[in-house]
């Protein structure tokens, strides 16, 4: 799961963003979200048996 | 408000007005449409370079970095980019393949037994040949076959359709950057 965020946000960092600082911390930023909504949503699902 | 406060400040705005528009007159006298949108003299917009390439040749560097992942952009000069785009796409890429995803080829199975109806596997073709020459060298080399039993099956498949659908992006990219439209 991280590796496969850490590929995604590289390419939305390195597509969007002009500047090297800008897509440093874009990247970082979306990395973060997607962890986060992984480890929520994991937690979410958890108590449904489907 | 009083009747008294319009005479002085009125001659204060003009007197703005009318220094500003030296100041512009000075720095940019052959642009005499900007005062539709008056830019203070203090602020300096350094505008990022940007070339352009003939139309023709940005659709090649569109279809080489369609074929091989990061090649646009390095065609573009832009050789970190490339490093990480390519890095990116083919991790993906391997990952999946390790990890027993299946590759979809463009003969669709039409058997009424098949598990995966034409329609969508069309759209699993679409994703995963946007890897562009590593899908067709893996799908010639017999890769890709899928493992349904294996737990990791799913996840391969996925990593290989966002290889491919990031790889979109990349080749879009880089034909923005060929025609000029973005640094």
């Amino acid at each position: 799961m991280f590796i496969f965020s850490l590929a995604v946000s590289t390419v939305f960092a390195v597509i969007t963003k002009n500047t090297p600082k800008e897509q440093f911390h874009y990247g970082v930023r979306v990395l973060l979200y997607f962890l986060g909504a992984a480890i929520i949503l994991g937690w979410i699902m958890r108590p449904f048996p489907f | 408000m009083s009747n008294g406060d319009l005479p002085e400040a009125q001659p204060t705005a003009s007197a703005e007005t009318a220094q500003e528009s030296e100041i512009r007159t000075e720095e940019s006298p052959s642009a005499p449409f900007e005062t539709s949108a008056p830019a203070s003299p203090d602020t300096v917009v350094t505008p990022i370079p940007t070339r352009s390439l003939p139309t023709p040749l940005a659709y090649a560097v569109a279809a080489s970095a369609w074929l091989v992942p990061g090649l646009g952009h390095l065609l573009l000069g832009r050789w970190v980019r490339s490093l990480l785009l390519a890095g990116s796409v083919l991790s993906l890429f391997v990952l999946g393949l390790q990890m027993d995803g299946q590759l979809y080829g463009w003969k669709f199975d039409r058997s009424p037994t098949a598990s995966q109806g034409v329609p969508l596997q069309a759209l699993e073709f679409f994703g995963d040949a946007g890897v562009g020459i590593p899908y067709f060298a893996a799908m010639r080399m017999g890769m890709g076959k899928g493992k349904l039993e294996n737990r990791s099956f799913d996840y391969g498949e996925k990593f290989l359709w966002v290889a491919g659908l990031l790889n979109y992006l990349i080749m879009l990219d880089a034909f923005d950057v060929a025609m000029g439209r973005k640094p």
